[in-house]
C-alpha cells in the first residue's frame, strides 16, 4: 500500500490538465479493451473455431492492434458465463509494456473476460450484437513517466487524418450487462505528480440502451481507494474503505430521473496536509459518508431536482428538498433548495472538525445539542451568491473556560434565524430570538437583531437577568477594587456594533433599561454602599451632561434606603428614600479614574464625618466627585446642596441645629495635608436660618437667626451673620483668613469684621473667647506654673489670631458699665487686644478709649488705658471710674464739666488684681466755670489763706478755670503746679500723695486783693490731714511770665508736654461725636 | 582797711561754700551701672543709660521689668529716671532724685519729697 499520506508533490506541471489527459488515456484504454473484446467475439463467431485454434488467431490478431508485448492463454466460446447470449470467454490475457521508471512492466492481466453476443439477431439480421460484458480479476498497472510517457499507450493510431464524427455507441454494441469483478488498479502518473490505488472494484450495470433512452441499473462497490497528488501549492491524499454507489435511473430524451445512493465506510482525506477525517471522526463507529436520494432533471436546461436527499457524514445528517440549475450559457446556477440537519451534539462535532477550523476553541469547552433548518435560494456566480436562511437551534448548551471565567455557564438554550446574503453588497442579518444561560447563581437571557452580520454587525439586544453580583466581579477592571454582594435583575437595551466592541468604545454604544437591586453590598475601593431594595435605571450615553468629565452613562437610582460610607470611611451616611441620577466615567478605561456626578434627593440622611455625626432632612442637589488621575488620591468634590433642617453633633460637646440650609461650591480632597479642612479645602457659599449652636463651654446656646457667607481656602467671606450671643445680639459681616494654617499652627487666623449691635454684653464676649488658640493644656500648664488660683478666670487674649471689629454697638457692658453709642475699632492680635480709638458716649462725657490688654502669663496680664472723657460730669466720671478720685482727690469737691485725659497702664495679676510696683499714668483736668462743693478741708484751707467772700451769694466756690497734670509711678501720685481762678484770687496748688493716702500738698495764694500772699501745707494721712502755714512761698513767679525763673520754665514745660501727649490722641470724631447714626 | 579785706573775705566765703559743694559731688557715678535691690524691688542701671525694673513681690522677673533711662548730674548730684509708657509710647513720667551715697556696695537717693530709698547692690 503507497503512504499517500507522506508523499511530497515534485512535479510542477499543472494538475488540472494532466489529470484530463490521464483520464482521457484510461477512457480510451477501456474504451480499445473493450474495441478488442468485440473484435475477438467477431473473430471467434466468424470463424467458429475451437478453444486453441481461437486463441492462436486472438495471439495473432492481436499484434495489430496492440504495439506492446500481448498474450492470451485462452479464447473460448460459451453460453454459460454470459447466458441468456452466446460470449466469447479469454482467460489469461497479458499485457506487457516496459516503460523506464515503471515500477511494473505488466500493464495489464485479467484473468477472465467474458462478451456475450446475440445470435438470434446475427442469425436473423447477420448483426453481431454485444449484450454482455465481464471483466474478472483484473489488474493493471497504469504509468505515466515525468516526461508524459504512458505505458498503457499501446494502441496503433490511425493513419487517417480525416476529421471523425463525433462518437456514437455503434449498433452492434448494445450491452444489457457489464460485470467487472475484482478489478485492482495502480496508477502512477509522475508527470501529473499523482497516484492512485483501487482494490477489489466491482461494477454492475444493467439496463437498456436506446437511441435517446436509458435505463439503467449501475452498482460499483470499492473495497479501498486510495489517491495522492500533490502541487507546489497544494496537496490532497484520500484514502477510503468500502465504497458503495448505486444509481438507479432513467433517460428520455432530456430529461432524467432516478434514485442513487453512495456510501464510504471510512476514510481519511488530506487537505494540505490537514486531517479533514481526524482520529475523533474516524473513531466513530457510524460511516463516514452516505448520501442517498433521488433526483430528477432536464439536461437541456440544467436544472435539477434533489428529492429527500440525505447526506450523512458520520452522524451528522442534512437533508435536503429542491432545485439546482447548473449554469449554461449566460444562465447563472441557482438553487433553491432546503435543509433541515438532525440534532448535533456541538462537543463532538468540534472534536470531528478539522484542526484548522477548531483551533479556536482552545481551552474552552463548549457543548450543545444543536440543530439547523434552513433555505439557499438565488443564483450563484457574477458576484450573486444564493441567500441563505437558517434557523439554528440550540439546547441543552454549556460553556467551560477557566481562563475566561471562573465558573461554568450552563443551561445554555437558543433559538436563532440567520439571513446570509454572501454576494458582493448583500447584507446578513441574524435574529436571536432568545438566547439563555445559567451560571453559579446567575441567569441571562438574550434577545436581539444582527444587522450587517459580516460587515459591522449592528447590533440590538435586550439582556436581562437575574445576576448574582459576586458572579460579576470577574467582569470587572483588574484595578478597579470592588467587592460586590446581592443581586441585580436587569433588563436592558443595547445597541452597538463589532467595531465599538472590539475598541472598546463604549461610549458610542447604546444602553438603557432597568436594573433592579436586591440586597445590595458594594465595596468600591474606600466606597461602601447598601441598598435592601432599589432600581436602576441606565442610559448610555449618559443623558446627563455636566461638562466636569466625559460621561459614559447615567443611571437613575431609586431606593427606599441606602447605607454609603464614602472616600476611608471618613463619611459614613445612612439615607432614607432616595433618588438619585448619576452619570459615570467610563470605567472601562483603566487610564481614567473613576468620575461621578449626580443629582441627589434624599427624605433624609444621617452620618458620620470624623468626630461629627448630623442627621440632614430633605437633602437635594447636586453631587460631583473628579478624582484628578488614577494614580493620584486628589479629587476634586463639586457641590449644590439645600437642607430643609440639619442637627450635627461634634465630639459630644457640641450640637448644632439649623434650618433652610443652602451649600453652593466644592472641595479638593488632598490626603496629603495636614489637618481636616486642609484636606478638603472647600470654596463653598454657605446659607442658613435659624441655627442654634449648643457649646459645651457656655453657659447659653448661640442663636444664628440668619447667616451667609462664602468659605473658600484661607478666606471666609461673611457676607452677613445675625448672631445672638446669650443677651448679646450682633450683626457681622467681613472676612477672616488663613482658617486652614490656623488650625495647623503654621498662621494667625485674620479677620477683618464689622461688628454692628443693638446690645453686647463684652464680659460674655470675653469670656467666649477667652484662650482661643491656645490649647487647654497650654493654658493649663501656664497656670500651674504661674501658681494661679483655680478661681481666677482671667480673659486670656487669643493667640495665632489678628482680628479687627470694626465697632458700631448702640448699648453695652463691659466691665459692669453701661456703654451707649460705641463705635470704633477693636483689633485682638497673638495675644493682645487692642481697642483702637474707640469712641462712644457713656453716662458722664463723650469719651473716646484706646486699650491694650495683653496676656503673656496668665499671671501676668498688661492693662493699658489711652482715655479722654470730654466735657465730663465729674461727679459720674467718679461714679464710672471709682480710681479716678484717689488719683484727684480734687474731683470729689468739684461740680461741673471738664476734659479728662488719662494714659495709664500696669500688669494685673489672675484676679485682675493691679501689680503697683508697675503702675505708670500720666493724666490731665482742663475745665471751666467748676463749682467747688461744701469740704471742711477746703474751708480750712481758705481760712487759713485769710481768704475773704470767696463763696460769693450762693455759698458755692465757683473755679473760672482748672489745668490740672499729674503722673503716678509706682503708688507715687505727683500733681504738678497747677492755678485756680477762684473770684479774685489765684491761688497755685500742687503735690503727691500715695496710694496708701499719705498727703504733701502745697497751696499757695499768688494773686489776692489783699496785701499778703500765704502758703498752706497740707500733709498727713487721709482723713487725719494736717494744715500749717507755710514757711516758704514757692510759686510766686510761677504764672508771671515775665519773672519765672529756670525751674519755673521746666515744671510748666514738663507739664504742658504731659497735657499735649495726653490730648493728642484725641480724634476730631470724638469731639463732634454726637452719637451713631441709626442703624 | 575793711575795703582791702571785704574782697578777700568774699573770696574766702565763696571758696569755702564751694568745698562744701564738692562734698556733694563726690559721689562716683561710674559705680552705679549694676543691679540694685530694695526688699522684692530690683532696678538695673545699664551703662548705657538705660535700665530695668522689677518687683519680684508682685510676681515680676527681671525678663519682664520696664525700661527706663537715666542721667546722672555730677553738678548737684541729681539722679533724673524717665520711665517708659508703652501707651503713649514714649519717655513719660519723669523722677528727679539726689544721690546721697553711692559706693561699691550702697546706693542711696532722696527724692525731692524727701523720701529716702537705699538700696544694696546684687552680687
Amino acid at each position: 500500500m503507497t503512504d499517500i499520506e507522506n508523499k511530497e508533490t515534485q512535479n510542477p506541471q499543472q494538475p488540472k490538465r494532466r489529470m484530463k489527459k490521464g483520464w482521457k488515456i484510461t477512457l480510451i484504454s477501456l474504451a480499445s479493451l473493450l474495441g478488442l473484446a468485440i473484435v475477438l467475439v467477431v473473430v471467434a463467431l466468424w470463424l467458429i473455431l475451437t478453444p486453441a485454434r481461437l486463441t492462436s488467431i486472438v495471439n495473432k490478431f492481436s499484434d495489430k492492434f496492440i504495439l506492446c508485448e500481448n498474450h492470451f492463454e485462452d479464447v473460448d466460446l460459451t453460453v454459460f458465463k454470459t447466458f441468456p447470449y452466446v460470449g466469447l470467454n479469454v482467460q489469461g490475457v497479458t499485457l506487457i509494456n516496459p516503460v523506464e521508471g515503471a515500477p511494473n512492466d505488466t500493464l495489464a492481466r485479467v484473468e477472465e473476460i467474458g462478451v456475450g453476443f446475440n445470435v438470434r439477431e446475427y442469425l436473423k439480421h447477420g448483426n453481431i450484437e454485444v449484450k454482455k460484458l465481464v471483466l474478472n480479476k483484473a489488474k493493471a498497472n497504469i504509468y505515466v513517466s515525468k516526461e508524459g510517457k504512458a505505458n498503457y499507450d499501446i494502441f496503433k493510431t490511425s493513419e487517417d487524418t480525416t476529421v471523425s464524427e463525433p462518437f456514437e455507441m455503434p449498433d452492434l454494441v448494445s450491452l444489457k450487462s457489464v460485470r467487472v469483478k475484482h478489478f485492482d488498479v495502480n496508477y502512477l502518473d509522475k508527470s501529473a505528480n499523482m497516484q492512485a490505488g483501487v482494490k477489489n472494484f466491482n461494477l454492475g450495470v444493467d439496463g437498456e440502451y436506446n437511441p435517446g433512452n436509458i435505463d439503467a441499473k449501475v452498482d460499483f462497490d470499492i473495497a479501498n481507494l486510495d489517491f495522492m497528488m500533490s502541487t507546489d501549492s497544494s496537496s490532497i491524499g484520500t484514502k477510503l474503505d468500502n465504497i458503495v454507489f448505486k444509481l438507479d435511473g432513467t433517460t428520455q430524451k432530456s430529461k432524467l430521473e432516478g434514485d442513487f445512493k453512495l456510501g464510504v465506510d471510512n476514510g481519511r482525506i488530506v487537505l494540505d496536509g490537514l486531517q479533514y477525517v481526524n482520529d475523533t471522526l474516524y473513531a466513530d463507529d457510524n460511516r463516514l459518508l452516505a448520501i442517498e436520494g433521488g433526483f430528477a432533471g432536464d439536461v437541456d436546461s440544467l436544472s435539477f431536482i434533489l428529492k429527500e436527499v440525505e447526506a450523512r457524514l458520520k452522524e451528522y445528517i442534512i437533508d435536503v428538498d429542491g432545485t439546482v440549475t447548473l449554469p449554461k450559457d449566460s444562465q447563472p446556477m441557482a438553487m433553491d433548495v432546503k435543509f433541515k440537519s438532525n440534532t448535533w451534539k456541538v462537543d463532538k462535532l468540534l472534536a470531528s472538525l478539522p484542526e484548522d477550523f477548531s483551533s479556536w476553541v482552545g481551552t474552552m469547552k463548549i457543548d450543545a445539542e444543536m440543530e439547523i433548518a434552513g433555505t439557499a435560494r438565488g443564483e450563484m456566480g457574477d458576484g450573486k451568491m444564493p441567500i441563505i436562511g437558517a434557523d439554528l437551534t440550540i439546547a441543552k448548551g454549556s460553556f467551560e473556560d477557566r481562563t475566561m471565567l471562573p465558573f461554568k455557564v450552563d443551561a445554555i438554550n437558543a433559538n436563532i434565524h440567520a439571513d446570509l446574503d454572501m454576494a458582493q453588497g448583500g447584507v446578513s442579518k441574524v435574529d436571536v430570538n432568545t438566547l439563555t444561560a445559567h451560571a453559579r447563581n446567575s441567569r441571562v437571557s438574550v434577545s436581539g437583531h444582527i444587522d450587517d452580520l459580516l460587515g459591522k454587525m449592528t447590533t440590538d439586544a435586550v439582556v436581562s437577568g437575574a445576576i448574582s453580583l459576586p458572579d460579576i466581579e470577574v467582569f470587572m477592571p483588574k484595578d478597579v477594587n470592588i467587592d460586590m454582594k446581592g443581586k441585580v435583575t436587569p433588563k436592558l437595551k443595547i445597541h452597538t456594533n463589532i467595531e465599538q466592541l472590539q475598541k472598546a468604545d463604549f461610549a458610542k454604544m447604546t444602553l438603557s433599561g432597568d436594573i433592579g437591586l436586591a440586597n445590595l453590598d458594594v465595596v468600591y475601593d474606600t466606597i461602601y454602599a447598601q441598598v435592601p431594595k432599589g432600581n436602576v435605571s441606565i442610559q448610555m450615553p449618559s443623558t446627563m451632561k455636566r461638562g466636569l468629565f466625559k460621561e459614559l452613562l447615567s443611571a437613575t437610582i431609586s431606593a427606599d434606603a441606602l447605607t454609603a460610607n464614602l472616600p476611608n470611611q471618613a463619611i459614613d451616611g445612612m439615607l432614607g428614600k432616595t433618588k438619585l441620577k448619576a452619570a459615570i466615567s467610563d470605567i472601562f478605561d483603566s487610564t481614567q479614574p473613576f468620575r461621578m456626578v449626580c443629582d441627589f434627593d434624599f427624605a433624609n440622611l444621617a452620618g458620620n464625618v470624623d468626630s461629627l455625626r448630623g442627621t440632614l432632612e430633605h437633602p437635594t442637589g447636586t453631587f460631583a466627585m473628579i478624582p484628578q488621575s488614577v494614580n493620584s488620591d486628589k479629587v476634586k468634590y463639586q457641590i449644590d446642596f439645600t437642607s430643609s433642617s440639619l442637627h450635627l453633633d461634634v465630639d459630644d460637646s457640641t450640637t448644632f441645629d439649623l434650618a433652610g440650609l443652602s451649600v453652593n461650591g466644592g472641595a479638593n480632597y488632598d490626603p496629603s495635608r495636614s489637618n481636616t479642612l486642609q484636606q478638603w479645602s472647600p470654596n463653598l457659599d454657605v446659607e442658613f436660618k435659624r441655627g442654634y449652636l449648643d457649646l459645651e463651654q457656655m453657659d447659653y446656646i448661640v442663636q444664628i437667626p440668619d447667616i451667609k457667607f462664602n468659605y473658600k481656602p484661607e478666606r471666609c467671606q461673611i457676607t452677613n451673620a445675625n448672631v445672638v450671643f446669650g443677651n448679646s445680639d450682633f450683626y457681622l459681616s467681613g472676612a477672616v483668613e488663613g482658617l486652614e494654617k490656623w488650625i495647623s499652627h503654621e498662621d494667625m487666623l485674620k479677620g477683618d469684621l464689622y461688628f454692628t449691635s443693638n446690645f453686647t454684653n463684652v464680659d460674655d464676649l470675653m469670656e467666649a473667647f477667652s484662650g482661643m488658640g491656645t490649647d487647654a493644656d497650654t493654658l493649663e500648664v501656664q497656670r500651674k506654673e504661674d501658681n494661679v488660683d483655680t478661681s481666677a478666670h482671667p480673659f486670656i487674649v487669643p493667640r495665632d489670631v489678628d482680628f479687627t471689629l470694626h465697632t458700631r454697638i448702640k448699648e453695652a457692658i463691659a466691665f459692669e458699665n453701661d456703654l451707649r453709642e460705641v463705635a470704633g475699632d477693636v483689633q485682638i492680635k497673638d495675644g493682645v487686644a487692642v481697642l483702637n480709638q474707640v469712641g462712644f458716649v457713656c453716662k458722664a462725657a463723650k469719651m473716646q478709649l484706646t486699650a491694650l490688654y495683653r496676656t503673656p502669663r496668665v499671671n501676668h496680664i498688661f492693662v493699658g488705658l489711652d482715655f479722654h472723657l470730654l466735657d465730663i460730669n465729674i461727679q459720674e466720671l467718679i461714679d464710672m471710674i471709682p480710681y479716678v478720685d484717689t488719683l484727684v482727690p480734687l474731683l470729689n469737691d468739684l461740680e461741673g464739666a471738664a476734659d479728662f485725659h488719662l494714659c495709664a497702664e500696669t500688669y494685673v495679676n489672675a484676679f485682675y488684681q493691679p501689680k503697683i510696683s508697675t503702675l505708670r499714668a500720666a493724666s490731665a483736668l482742663t475745665g471751666q466755670n467748676l463749682t467747688v462743693l461744701d469740704n471742711k478741708d477746703i474751708d480750712r484751707i481758705a481760712k487759713l489763706l485769710q481768704l475773704k467772700r470767696w463763696r460769693e451769694d450762693d455759698s458755692k466756690i465757683h473755679l473760672d478755670s482748672l489745668d490740672v497734670a499729674m503722673t503716678v509711678f509706682r503708688n507715687n501720685l505727683e500733681v504738678y503746679p497747677f492755678l485756680l481762678s477762684l473770684h479774685k484770687y489765684q491761688i497755685v496748688a500742687e503735690g503727691r500723695h500715695d496710694l496708701d493716702n499719705n498727703y504733701d500738698y502745697h497751696v499757695e495764694i499768688v494773686e489776692s486783693p489783699l496785701p499778703v500772699r500765704l502758703a498752706v501745707d497740707v500733709f498727713g494721712t487721709m482723713p487725719k490731714l494736717k494744715f500749717d502755714i507755710s514757711p516758704k512761698l514757692r510759686y510766686k513767679n510761677l504764672y508771671r511770665p515775665s519773672k519765672r525763673n529756670d525751674a519755673d520754665k521746666a515744671t510748666l514745660r514738663l507739664k504742658e508736654n504731659i497735657r499735649k501727649a495726653l490730648e493728642a490722641n484725641v480724634k476730631q470724631d470724638t469731639r463732634d461725636y454726637e452719637g451713631l447714626e441709626d442703624f | 582797711m575793711k575795703n582791702k579785706l571785704f574782697p578777700l573775705i568774699f573770696l574766702s566765703l565763696i571758696a569755702l561754700f564751694a568745698s562744701c559743694i564738692g562734698k556733694e559731688g563726690e559721689v562716683d557715678p561710674s559705680l552705679l551701672p549694676g543691679k540694685w535691690v530694695n526688699g522684692t524691688e530690683y532696678w538695673r542701671y545699664d551703662p548705657d543709660g538705660t535700665g530695668s525694673t522689677w518687683d519680684i513681690g508682685d510676681d515680676v522677673t527681671e525678663a519682664e521689668g520696664q525700661p527706663f533711662k537715666w542721667e546722672f548730674d555730677e553738678f548737684d548730684n541729681s539722679l533724673t529716671q524717665v520711665h517708659w509708657m508703652e501707651m503713649t509710647g514714649e519717655w513719660t513720667i519723669p523722677q528727679l532724685f539726689t544721690v546721697t551715697e553711692l559706693t561699691d556696695s550702697v546706693l542711696t537717693y532722696r527724692h525731692r519729697s524727701g523720701t529716702v530709698y537705699t538700696f544694696e547692690r546684687v552680687r
